[in-house]
Order: structure tokens, then sequence, then C-alpha cells
């Protein structure tokens, strides 16, 4: 059992995290990197933003021509608002800025990620970029992420693609302003499309489906390259391949120069060899350590290796050698920056972000550490995300067009609402007869349980009581077990380690049972996955093509996906509420649903799929069942297999769709800013041996580790002889474990690779780890550890010279049915009514205008709507078709006077500055003239407040009203929120607008 | 403000009632739609809530919530009413304009009513020139989902109204179809 591949502990930034290269003058000694940090700018707080990790003394750093420079470096980092691309040029000392924000309009999608390359011109940046959670979901690793180019002189970001896949070689930049994007066809990943892009004007000029995998592509000077069947191939104009040359190792990088070929970087084991293919023929360039050494493409034709380069040649033509001691994020276009690490807060503090104190609007915190090549010298600090050019891909749009382009001839139909989600109690059994034709399900969700109901209002646990929960739930301790959710029985007995459900939870939603902009103690929407759908129909040049019936419906903490879909029957409509709306219920279903993948490859007619000893109470022994859990397990009883059966292709560790240099997820935690470079399962037992954070803290227990590892660490198949082709065994699954480490061991890429039968890479029970429970069988749910205080109080009207003794003062609240409420406030009935209309003009589109509507157990009493703030669009005033919503508060009046209006403010929730609050005080009035209004600042310190919107002589049926179309600065980010607002009667002038209460 | 183009919301009308407006002037005929007419309520169906407030606030200020005691001769409350006419269940006795507009081809006033007893909301219309027409209630639930219409088709002068939907709604009043919008008031 000696690891032949040990636990590598070196950051890994995905290779084409950026794509820029490295200019020592070739020739130059290479410095080694130097040991002392500077710390240039703090790591927090105001400095960060005014040093924005620039090098300090940069005569010295950098030399003396830094302020001529042109040298420019370019790299990207996600959070809940988008993915960032961020820019340094030398003749800044390299301080950072935010170039351009990426992201889309759809709902809920939490952090986002991505991978940028520079274009051979220098001039664009090309970014790949998803929602994180887009990881757990095959199709949309395959096909289901975005793409965009950026100028890098002004940031103009303009959308290219979408549906292309989530891989660490993509987007792909080479020779000129040519670029390649890929999207993985069939469930193995059987074909690629390939995607040619112009970058000068952002166009797909070509789709080309290869009939094989191909990874690692590049655009060359003379034709795109790229690597099928562990071959280098070249790809030809309709798409067939042809294998050139035959890389040494498994190859992991790949960069064109412009005149001296193609660079091909490869590993066998720990060794990585750099070739050079030119004139027909591969030769080696020089050699390195597989967990350092890097390959970049740079602009100007050129490329870089980086890391440990003491076994490459110092002049190589074409190629920059740079040193570093570890891997790299990013290389600047000249090569005088190294951009080594560069981590998005907003991921590496996972569920510990809701406690950095982030709000409304804010971007989170992005740390940097770069170094200057020339010198040597490091900087380290913590840069602000800016307010840049905003691309929102609007995916409802893109659904709208693809609706309208399938039934040709309708009516600009958004026309008929298509059926509500079933478990909607709808007042009003909503629909009708369609009067749409349209093929394409454009508009409604397929998940059964919606958002935006009242009535389903989950509560966002704190993490302690995600691991109670867990704890108990394994053992059939929580009381849901006893009835809705019985514990599964586990075949060969035994029961699941409480860290495996853990790490999975941690995988899937981040311990989150509400959607993310709820912090623990809010109430929310639920989290669910991937509900815009994803991809073009497979061969079809219009990639744009988005399809609510490719929906996910992952729900909750545990992302429950089977049986969530409108029509499935496996659950009953109150199990399906109670998966999304309580976390128990949730982590039941989650562990019945892991239990069911353990039993069907234990039950297997042709035998047995299992591993080591294939004892339930190691963790080790649940890898195939995780496997399982994310791409389903294909029994040979299903007629759909074809004959063949086992787990997957998609999440075998052999599968060159990830890095074969990656090390073990979470060696370093910024592994989680790209996680569709590891398989599921290697993800899972990542959060299991390196628990989510939670303030300064883990959030739940690690396990007791395998005493053959000294306690320190799981004992996995990269610890073990074969990695990572343990899955892989000639007459099982076509996949051969000798194959040469330069082959693919399962070119076929289709279900002949799917794995079957025993294997053991160590032995329990001293190779074995087992379960650590925290909260004893039986213990009671502990406290909500919440981040807000709740707002339960009544108004304190206390004394105020103006108000009217003994006269009521209607509240409305921002729901009318206050039994709603559910945070346990003990809520009045309201005072009135509040409506919220949306889509321009209202209703029109009505489904698009609730995607960025949310509700929040924020506020008042326990509840706000909150959307974002949008520009109007172009050429019209106030107005946006899609997103505009309107809320509206009616008091019940029931004669006319004069009201003190304040309206609540939420601790978190709203965010913007300029809120403008429309009155009209008589209702019978029509028109601009009859409207009073208020702009308001919503932003609150995290407090929750009144305040006033000013005194009004008000008629029955007057009412406020508050849209959220802004005034072209917003780009959908700001949030705006709907909370109670309260009419109090006065004499004399009362109070003035915007001010406090 | 007024002339707001529509666009068609697919409100598919599937029932069709006849009935003759009060005032008796004008013959109306009412489309109502499908789930309407199906949901319609036995009369009488009148609140079982109780929507008078408890106290709130401190020290001198106010502290009584609003008080709203519905007439017992009311036949229907909120959503019992959808689909019925304000003057069969007795709405109309505390009815407030909320909304209108007035046009002048035809010469014609086009009104939003809302009775807090019945908590339901109508429109009419009440043209002083003949005309063939079409009015409608547009409204959507109170979040904003599933807009819908009453629709009713007018010949001649007079006055004639729309059924009732729950004040919970969002209303607005529309003249001339989906297809052929010609005049909305605000929405309520």
């Amino acid at each position: 059992m000696a690891s032949t591949w040990p636990r590598l502990r070196l950051p890994v930034v995905s290779l084409l995290l950026a794509g820029l290269a490295v200019a020592v003058p070739q020739g130059a000694a290479v410095p080694r990197a130097a040991a002392a940090v500077e710390p240039a700018a703090a790591t927090s707080g105001a400095h960060a933003s005014i040093h924005r990790a620039a090098l300090a003394a940069p005569d010295t750093a950098l030399g003396s021509g830094w302020r001529s420079s042109t040298d420019v470096a370019v790299t990207g980092a996600g959070d809940e608002n988008g993915y960032h691309l961020y820019v340094a040029r030398e003749k800044d000392a390299f301080a950072w800025s935010t170039l351009a924000t990426l992201r889309s309009s759809g709902p809920d999608l939490g952090v986002w990620t991505g991978q940028v390359c520079v274009t051979g011109s220098g001039r664009y940046a090309v970014a790949v970029y998803a929602p994180a959670t887009a990881a757990n979901v095959p199709a949309l690793i395959e096909a289901g992420g975005l793409a965009a180019v950026v100028d890098i002189a002004t940031g103009k970001a303009r959308s290219v693609a979408s549906g292309v896949q989530l891989a660490y070689f993509n987007p792909a930049c080479g020779v000129g302003d040519r670029v390649l994007l890929t999207r993985a066809i069939g469930a193995d990943e059987q074909q690629t499309d390939l995607l040619t892009v112009d970058a000068a004007s952002a166009k797909v000029t070509q789709v080309r489906r290869i009939h094989g995998q191909l990874t690692t592509p590049v655009p060359a000077a003379d034709a795109d390259y790229g690597i099928a069947g562990g071959g280098l191939v070249r790809v030809s104009a309709t798409g067939a391949v042809q294998q050139v040359a035959r890389p040494h190792g498994t190859v992991f990088g790949i960069a064109a120069t412009a005149g001296n070929g193609i660079d091909v970087i490869s590993g066998i084991g720990r060794n990585a060899f750099v070739e050079r293919y030119a004139k027909g023929s591969l030769r080696r360039i020089g050699t390195g350590p597989t967990d350092t050494l890097q390959l970049f493409g740079l602009p100007g034709g050129r490329d870089a290796v980086v890391g440990d380069v003491r076994a490459m040649p110092a002049t190589v033509p074409g190629m920059l050698r740079l040193s570093a001691d570890r891997q790299v994020a990013a290389v600047s276009a000249q090569g005088h920056l190294l951009a080594e690490r560069v981590a998005s807060r907003a991921v590496t503090e996972g569920v510990a972000a809701s406690y950095g104190g982030r709000r409304g609007q804010d971007s989170a915190l992005v740390d940097l550490t770069v170094r200057a090549t020339r010198s040597g010298r490091l900087s380290s600090g913590a840069i602000t995300t800016a307010q840049a050019p905003t691309l929102a891909v609007d995916v409802t749009a893109a659904t709208d067009a693809a609706a309208t382009s399938a039934a040709p001839g309708t009516s600009p139909a958004k026309a008929a609402p298509a059926p509500k989600p079933a478990a909607k109690p709808a007042p009003k059994p909503a629909v009708k007869a369609a009067a749409s034709p349209a093929a394409v399900n454009d508009s409604t969700p397929t998940c059964a349980v919606p958002r935006n109901d009242p009535t389903i209002q989950p509560l966002q646990p704190s993490p302690n009581m995600v691991e109670w929960a867990v704890d108990q739930a394994v053992h059939g301790n929580l009381a849901v077990q006893k009835s809705m959710f019985k514990l599964a029985k586990i075949d060969g007995g035994g029961t699941v380690p409480a860290q495996v459900i853990l790490g999975i939870l941690a995988q899937e939603s981040n311990l989150s049972q509400a959607s993310f902009h709820a912090v623990p103690g809010d109430t929310g929407n639920p989290e669910i996955s991937d509900y815009y759908g994803n991809r073009a129909p497979s061969g079809d040049h219009n990639v744009d093509v988005i399809n609510y019936n490719n929906a996910d419906c992952g729900y909750g903490i545990g992302q429950v996906t089977t049986g969530m879909s409108v029509g499935e029957t496996l659950y009953t409509p109150a199990q399906q509420v109670a998966i999304a709306s309580d976390y128990k219920a949730n982590i039941a279903a989650a562990v019945n649903a892991l239990i069911d993948k353990w039993n069907q490859l234990y039950t297997e007619p042709q035998g047995r799929l299992w591993v080591n000893s294939g004892d339930a109470a190691y963790i080790e022994n649940w890898y195939l069942a995780l496997w399982a859990y994310n791409t389903g397990y294909h029994a040979s009883t299903d007629p759909k297999s074809g004959g063949y059966w086992g787990v997957g292709w998609l999440n075998n560790p052999a599968n060159n769709s990830y890095p074969y240099n990656r090390h073990r997820f979470l060696a370093d935690y910024n592994d989680a800013t790209h996680p569709s470079d590891w398989s599921y399962e290697e993800r899972v037992m990542g959060w299991i041996e390196v628990p989510q954070k939670k303030g300064d803290g883990d959030a739940y227990a690690k396990p007791n580790f395998a005493a053959d590892k000294g306690g320190g660490s799981l004992y996995l198949p990269n610890d073990a002889d074969g990695w990572p082709r343990q899955f892989c065994e000639v007459g099982i699954n076509n996949c051969d474990p000798l194959a040469a480490t330069n082959a693919d061991p399962c070119p076929a890429e289709n279900s002949t690779c799917w794995w079957k039968g025993h294997e053991i890479w160590t032995g329990c029970p001293h190779g074995c780890s087992t379960e650590v429970l925290t909260y004893g069988a039986g213990s009671s749910e502990p406290p909500l550890q919440r981040i807000y205080p709740l707002a339960c109080d009544d108004i304190p009207l206390g004394q105020d010279q103006y108000i009217i003794d003994g006269v009521v003062a209607p509240i409305v609240y921002d729901l009318n049915d206050t039994n709603q409420y559910a945070l346990g406030c003990g809520v009045h009935p309201s005072n009135g009514k509040f409506t919220l209309r949306l889509s321009s003009p209202a209703g029109s589109q009505w489904q698009y205008g609730e995607v960025d509507l949310h509700q929040l157990g924020a506020g008042f009493q326990g509840h706000i709507w909150f959307t974002h703030v949008y520009p109007p669009n172009p050429a019209m005033t106030g107005d946006n078709t899609l997103h505009k919503v309107v809320g509206t508060w009616t008091p019940d009046l029931d004669t006319t006077r004069t009201y003190d209006v304040i309206v609540h403010v939420p601790s978190h929730g709203g965010a913007y500055a300029t809120a403008d609050y429309v009155i009209q005080a008589d209702p019978r009035a029509t028109g601009d003239s009859s409207k009073q209004d208020c702009i308001l600042d919503q932003r609150s310190n995290g407090a929750d407040k009144w305040k006033y919107l000013g005194a009004y002589t008000l008629k029955p049926g007057a009412q406020v009203m508050l849209s959220n179309v802004g005034d072209g600065l917003a780009q959908g980010t700001v949030d705006i929120a709907y909370d109670a607002m309260a009419f109090i009667p006065i004499n004399g002038p009362g109070h003035k607008c915007n001010t406090d209460f | 403000m007024a002339a707001t183009p529509r666009r068609f919301f697919g409100a598919s009308v599937t029932a069709l009632l006849v009935v003759l407006a009060p005032a008796g002037a004008v013959a109306a005929t009412v489309l109502v739609s499908e789930h309407v007419a199906a949901a319609r309520v036995p009369a009488h169906a009148a609140p079982s809530v109780n929507r008078s407030d408890t106290s709130r606030g401190k020290g001198g200020g106010t502290a009584r919530g609003l008080s709203v005691v519905h007439p017992a001769s009311v036949g229907c409350y909120g959503t019992s009413c959808n689909g019925l006419q304000p003057d069969v269940e007795g709405c109309r006795s505390d009815a407030i304009q909320i909304g209108g507009i007035s046009v002048t081809d035809p010469v014609a006033d086009y009104t939003l009513w809302h009775s807090p007893a019945c908590h339901s909301a109508w429109a009419e219309y009440d043209s002083k020139e003949s005309s063939t027409r079409v009015e409608r209630l547009e409204f959507m639930e109170q979040y904003g989902t599933n807009p819908d219409a009453y629709q009713i088709s007018v010949a001649g002068s007079g006055n004639s109204q729309t059924p009732m939907v729950t004040w919970d709604d969002s209303v607005q009043m529309c003249d001339g179809t989906f297809v052929l919008p010609q005049y909305c008031t605000e929405w309520r």
C-alpha cells in the first residue's frame, strides 16, 4: 500500500485560469524565488483598496523601466455577484482593478466560478464562467458554462456562447484572436463540439463535432490541435482528427507558439515532460516535477514554462522560463508578474462568508499573492471589486428567443401562462388551455416546489444544527425519520458515516437549505439548483438556447433531485414540500438517497460493485456510492443501459477531463473555486478531510482518520498504486490500466468504460476512517446561531409632537396573510394590501420578472421581498421589460387625512441608496402630476430601522409604489427591499422624506 | 398614462355568461374564464376572518389598529367574490372609487371600484354615446403571478360593470381587446 503518488501539498490553480505569459528576457538568469514577502497592501480594510496588491518599491521589484512597460496581467475570481475579471498593468506597479463582471440573470445562482485566457493579440480576455454549483450537475459540467469576450483596454464584455464545458482547458487561447471552446456531448463525453470563436467580433464562427473526447485544444498558427486518445491530434476543417504525435505522458497542458510549433506538457507519476511538436515531429525540451511545472500560452506568439524549471533549458525559441515554487494562477503578458494565488473570500470562506459581515451588494474581497519575476519580490493583499462593465447574460431572454424561433408564426406570446408547478396552493387554479402552442417550455420551471411561495419558507440553519441533524439522521434518530422519511436499511448492514453526509452537504450546498441569500437564522426560498435548464440541442449551431425542461431540480441542503420534478411520484406532495422547506427532512432524504445508491451497487444482479472491505462503517468504502450519487448507477437490468452496467465514465478519476497534475481536492482551500477539476467523489472526500470553515473554526468534525495515514487523512485512491486508474480493468470496462501513460485508458469514452467489480486500495480497519459524532444519539437540536437579530418589536411610536392620540395607525405588511410570517414574531393582521407586479407591461412576462425576485426572513417581523435594481431597457424610460418589479402598499384608510408614512428598512436585503417611493395620494387622479415621491436610502448598516417617507394627505385608496428600475447605472447587483409600511395620522407638518424614525 | 399599449395575456375564455346589466340600458355579454365559473362559490360565503386589529405602539402614540367591520348584508368576501356581480352581492354600498379615466371617443367614463366590505374590486363602464366595445377587468395574484381578466362586451350606451375579483389582487380596467387595446387605468 505504499504510496507512489504522494499527496501534493502545493496549491494548484487551473492552468488556464490565466493564459498570460512571462517576459523575462530570454537567456536572462531566472531569479530564485525570493523568500521575503512584502506586505505591500494590508490584507483587509481600506488599505487594501488603496494599494490593490501593487508592488512596493517598484524600481527595485520590477526594474527601472516599469513606468513605460506595456505588460499587463488578467485574472478572475467569482462571488455571488458574478465572475469578475481583474487587470493589473506594470505601469501601475501592477495594482489591480476590476475589468469586468460577468453573470447571468438567473435566480439564486450563488457564487460564480470561471476561467480566463488572453488571446494571442493581447487585446481580449475570454472567459468561461458558471455558478459554482454547476459542478455538481453532470449535464452542466459537460455543457453548462457561459462564454464571453472582454476587451482588456475598456472592459467591454460581449457574450459569445452558452452551453460550453466546464473543464480546466476551457477556454483555449492561442495565436491571434482565434479561440477554441469545447462542449462535451453524451453522458460519457463520447463526443465533443469544438467551437471556434473570433474574439474580435465576439462570434462563434464554426462548430465542429469531434467523434471522440477532445481535451486541451489549442488554436495554432496552421491548424487547431488537441489531445484525443492520449495523442496529439490535428483537427481538420470538418472535425476529423488525425494523430500527429504521441506525447510522453498524460497531457495536462498545451500551448501554441507563433513560429516555433506547439508545446505540450505531460506527466508520468511525479515527472513532467515538456515537448515541442514542430515540422512533423515531437521532441523533448525539458523536464520537471508534475506538481509544480506548468505551461502557459502567452500573447505575442510565445509561451512560458513556470515552476521548478531547473531541468528546463535556459533558452528555447518562443518559450519563456519562469521560476516559481508553487503552481500559479496567472502570468502577465510579458512575464514580469506571476499571480500566484487569486482567491475570492466568497469561496474560501465557505459558510463563513455568512459570518463575514458582507451585506447587500458588497462584493467579496479577493486575496492575491503576486511575484515580480525580475526580483522575486512577493506582494500580497486583498482587493475589492469595483463597479465595472457588467455583462448579465439574460438567460430568460435567450429562452424567450428560443421559444419564438421554435414556434414561428405565433404571436409574441408569452401569452398563456403555463401551468404553475404542482405544490403551490394557488387560490385560482391558474391556467387556461394554452393559446401558445410553443413546443419549447420557455417559461415555466419544471421543479415540483416553487420559489416565492410564502407558505414555503425554509429556515437557513446554522452549521451546528446541520451537524446535529446529520449525526442524528445517519442513525435514524430524527423525528422526521419516524414518520415521513424512515431511514433506509443498508444492504450488508451498518450505517452511513456522518462525515460522508456532511461532505456531500458541503459540496452540494455549502450547508444551505435556503437560497444563498439567506444567512443562518433567516428564512428564504428553497435552494434549487439549475432552475434555468441548460443547453442547445446537440449539434445545433444555436448555442444560446436554454430550456427549462432540462432543469435539474435539486432541492435544499442535500440537493435532493430524484423525485423532485413535476410529475414524479417517488414522494408525496407533502414530502416534496418537506424536502424543500425543512433541512432535517432534506437531510433524511439525502441519507436515504445515498443508501439507495449503495444498495443498488450491492444488489447488482451481475455482481456487487464495492471497494476495499465493503463494510459501510468505513468512509473510504463509500467511494463508489458517492460516484453514483452524482451521476447515477447504470444497472444491468436497466434496458437503457444497452447491455452494459456500472458507474459512469464521467466521474472516473482516469477521465482526461480532469487534469493529470491535480493534487488532492482542498489541499489548497482555493480548490473550491474550480471544482470541476475533480471528480465528484474526489470532491466529497476532500470536504470530509478538510471541513467547511465557519468563522475561525470548522463547520463540522473531522472523522477518525485512517491509522495507516497517521490519523491525519483519509486513505484515498491517490494515496495508492495505480492512481488515477484504479477503476480501469481490461475485460471489465474496456479501460486499460496498463495502457501507456500517454494513451487514453478508455478511448471509447462510452458505456464500455463504465466500471464495475471490486477494487482494493486500502485495508480496513487500519487503512480506513470512521465517523465522529459531535452530537450523541437523541440529543436535542442545538440553538440556532443567528447572524442578525429578529425585528419582532412593535413600532416604537413613542412621543411625537404630531401624532394624534387615539387614532389608528395602519400597518401594511408585505405578506397579506400575516399567518405566513414564519419566524414566530406573532404578527398582527395587515391593515391593507401589498402587491407585486412583475415585468413590463405588468404581467406580460411575469415568469421572467419572478426570476430575480426573492423572499427573505428579514425586516419587520421577519419577512421581506427583494430583487435587484435594473437599468431601463435601451430607449425605454424607467422600464425594464423582463425584470421590472413594482411593489405597492395600499392601506385601508377610512377617511382623508394627513399621515406620516414610515417604511421599515431591513438589516439586510436592501442596499439601494436611491429607492424612489412614489406616493399616489388620490387614487382617482391619474398621470405623473398626481404623484409625489420620496427618494430613500435603504442602506441600513446592518440594523433594522424605520424611516420616514414624509407627510402626505391621503384619501381612501391611496397607495405607495416602489419600482426596481433604476437610473441606468444599476446593473442588477444592488438589493432593493420591500418591507412593511405604516401610516401614522398626524396633525401638523410631520416629518421629512428619508429621515430616521 | 392612460393609453398604455397592452399585450395579450392569453386568458383563454371558455365560459360565457349572458347577464343583463342592472341599469338595463346596455346588454352586456360577460366572458368569464373557466376557473372562475368553476370556482363560483355559494352566496354568503361571508368572511369569518376578524379583520379588527389589536393595539400596537408604545408611549403616547396611537395604538389601535384599524377595525374593519363587514356589513352583514354583503354576500361575499375576497376570493369568494371572484366572478360575482357587485350589485347582486351588495358590494356597492360602501364602494370607493380607486381609479378611472374619461375618454371622448366615445364619450365614456371608466371607473375602478373597491368595496372594503366585500374586499373586492370591479370595473364600470359608463358611456354617454352608443358604441360597441369590449371592456376588461384585468387582475393578477397578489405577488404578481397568473394574470387574468374578466371581459365584457357592451353595445349601446349606458352603464355596465364587470364581475368582481378579490381586492388581494392587483387590478386595472382596460378598454378594447387584448389584441387591440385602447385605454387602461393605472393598476391598483
